[in-house]
């Protein structure tokens, strides 16, 4: 398996963990996987997927800033993917 | 890019219920209290105050909420709509003001049981996501040049 071939099956593999049982995530992290991860240095992408595998529970206070991630590299990406869904 | 939430919108459901027995409740209760007729009407004209009250309001079918533009569609137009994030959220319902280029305003009120369950959490989520940012950039255009930069 060339290495396209994998980077295309790990973004399909993060579009499916991405759909969570909240759809107050779904909203906001499935468009931020389609559109935005791609073009994510490799740093952010291993981040990223570090934060797609922290509980639901924990997303949703983090994306409706109620509360911070204790790791800070993971509450950088929540910004940015706030970020993203703010901007125009 | 900013988040697109898109949602259906269909009479609300339960609130005709609650007024029909509120009235109804009312109704008894004027019964058992007093026989006065003018009261029985008074309770009886109540559901159809409440009828007229929410003919009146604005009928969207679908909403598409993409940051600052809101467009409606209603049975005969589309309409296009700016949100500056004034508005309220609720548990039961939520509250946008919008406004268009011509200065037309229009407060929507989406009721919670007007919308799927699945529809009422994602425009929750977008309503508290947008809110903050809208509202910042709205009261940035009302301070005065450079005004903003003295805050901090």
């Amino acid at each position: 398996m060339d290495t396209i071939e994998k980077q295309a099956e790990q973004l399909r593999r993060l579009v499916w963990h991405s759909r969570r049982g909240m759809l107050e995530l779904d909203v906001l992290l499935l468009p931020f996987t389609e559109n935005h991860y791609s073009a994510l240095n490799e740093t952010d992408k291993m981040v990223y997927r570090r934060m797609i595998d922290c509980e639901d529970q924990d997303l949703f206070n983090w994306f409706l800033e109620k509360s911070k991630s204790a790791d800070s590299e993971i509450q950088r990406i929540v910004e940015l993917v706030l970020d993203n869904a703010r901007s125009h | 890019m900013p988040v697109v939430i898109e949602a259906g919108i269909s009479a609300p459901k339960r609130r005709a219920g609650y007024l029909w027995l509120a009235t109804f409740q009312g109704m008894v209760l004027s019964t058992l209290l007093s026989w006065p007729l003018t009261t029985h009407l008074l309770w009886f004209t109540l559901p159809f105050l409440g009828h007229f009250f929410w003919s009146a309001e604005y009928r969207a079918k679908r909403i598409r909420l993409a940051l600052d533009g809101v467009q409606l569609s209603t049975d005969t137009a589309i309409e296009r709509f700016q949100w500056h994030g004034e508005g309220r959220l609720s548990h039961a319902f939520m509250q946008l003001e919008l406004s268009q280029d011509d200065g037309q305003r229009l407060t929507l009120t989406i009721w919670q049981d007007s919308v799927s369950a699945a529809s009422w959490r994602a425009l929750n989520m977008g309503f508290r996501v947008m809110q903050p940012t809208l509202r910042a950039a709205q009261d940035r255009q009302h301070l005065p040049d450079g005004a903003w930069l003295r805050l901090f």
